[in-house]
């Protein structure tokens, strides 16, 4: 932090547009909402400043936007559209990133200028809340299946991992006997279409498979967001990480990762199951579950 | 309830986003007042300006930002302007939940040095849901 400098005359800028935005938030109660962003616009050309000149966008936003769920796209100007501020705040506010607005009625809508004029569109954001009419979030995904008569326990197992570490959603196999009275093992992967491939070549590399079996497939998925709890065990402190599902402010059901019940078992030098109920009270009583 | 934020053509930079809340029904005057506590907090710096104003950008009625300052500083060192955020979310009152998204919001902000960002995540594993639910 102490050799990160800002470069340009704008610095107290940064600090009004997020301490506004903030006491803003605070004030609608907007945090109790969930946010979507739509495609963020980032424009194009080049931008001088302190260092030179660098292209739309520029490594800040770059780098802001990187590994998050916001989807970038240039044009229609060749000007910078979104700034560092504005991508930080939108990256930390923002749940999921959707290509079109949810199934919802409008409560209300805000504008907010830009300070410059474009021809060709208004330079204004737009943000609308209201209330969503879907329960559940439908995504598609795809699901990839193939059998496996001829490999060991071990190779199962370790395919199981692999696949998991390169982006499947899950992995499920199930014993079962095919001709000749042979076992065989069924095995079903559910993962994101831009990691099939990837998946595809793990599977024929590892087991030596001659065809695997895809298809896509509708998914209603219960929103769920993952919240880190600090709780003190033994009187240590510790964070874990829990999936939560709402309805309606309240909170129905969590589930603690079980890679920190583990750590903390190991440190507190409990049982599994001992910790799992210690941490399970902790967090109920963090989250004034009843 | 869900709030969609619509940047699919303007992009978005941080007035924007502070002038669409105001736009949509947020407390301009608490906002204001909140805003001139920053300057307590960064030395050399002053609000000449700050204001929210109506203006028609092709056929849209939007808010838009007023805000002139005059800086002594050319170049402000990252640490000051998160302490500065930090210490003026402490004078306003805001709860603490905010902070957190403020600090998370100004240390992404920050984040020229790659390294400084990698211990960073490292640090803040949170995200905005936390700072909802602790009580």
């Amino acid at each position: 932090m102490e050799s990160v400098h800002f470069h340009e005359a704008s610095s107290i800028d940064t600090a009004i547009d997020i301490i506004g935005s903030a006491i803003a938030l605070d004030d609608l109660k907007l945090f109790s909402d969930q946010i979507i962003s739509t495609q963020v616009a980032v424009g194009g050309g080049t931008l001088t400043f302190s260092h030179g000149t660098t292209s739309n966008p520029a490594s800040a936003i770059l780098e802001i936007f990187r590994g998050s769920d916001i989807v970038i796209c240039g044009g229609q100007v060749k000007e910078e559209l979104t700034t560092p501020t504005g991508a930080s705040l939108l990256v930390n506010l923002a749940d999921r990133c959707s290509e079109f607005y949810p199934t919802m009625k409008i409560k209300s809508i805000g504008y907010g200028a830009g300070s410059k004029d474009f021809d060709g569109f208004s330079n204004v954001l737009k943000i609308v809340k209201g209330e969503s009419i879907d329960e559940f979030q439908l995504d598609t995904v795809q699901i990839l299946e193939t059998n496996l008569d001829d490999v060991s326990g071990e190779t199962i197992g370790h395919m199981i991992d692999k696949l998991i570490a390169n982006g499947a959603k899950d992995v499920t196999v199930t014993g079962a006997i095919t001709k000749k009275g042979r076992p065989t093992n069924l095995v079903s992967i559910i993962c994101d279409p831009s990691v099939t491939n990837r998946l595809m070549s793990i599977l024929v590399s590892e087991t030596g498979t001659l065809g695997v079996r895809v298809r896509s497939s509708n998914r209603y998925i219960v929103p769920r967001i993952i919240v880190t709890v600090p709780i003190i065990v033994q009187g240590k402190n510790f964070t874990v990480r829990c999936k939560i599902v709402k309805h309606e402010e309240t909170i129905k059901h969590f589930k603690v990762e079980s890679d920190d019940i583990k750590s903390i078992s190991e440190s507190a030098s409990l049982s599994f199951k001992a910790a799992s109920d210690l941490i399970s009270d902790e967090v109920k009583r963090r989250l004034n579950i009843k | 309830m869900v709030v969609v934020i619509d940047a699919q053509i303007a992009g978005i930079s941080g007035d924007m986003l502070l002038s669409s809340l105001v736009n949509i029904g947020a407390n301009k005057s608490k906002v204001i007042d909140g805003i001139y506590s920053v300057e307590d907090y960064l030395k050399g710096s002053k609000i000449t300006k700050l204001d929210f104003d109506k203006v028609i950008k092709h056929g849209i009625e939007a808010t838009h930002l007023v805000l002139e300052t005059s800086e002594n500083h050319h170049e402000r060192k990252g640490m000051e302007i998160q302490e500065c955020i930090l210490s003026t979310s402490d004078k306003i009152g805001l709860s603490e939940k905010l902070k957190f998204l403020q600090r998370k919001a100004s240390d992404h902000y920050f984040m020229q040095n790659q390294r400084y960002m990698e211990n960073l995540w490292n640090q803040y594993i949170f995200t905005k849901r936390q700072v909802l639910i602790l009580p």
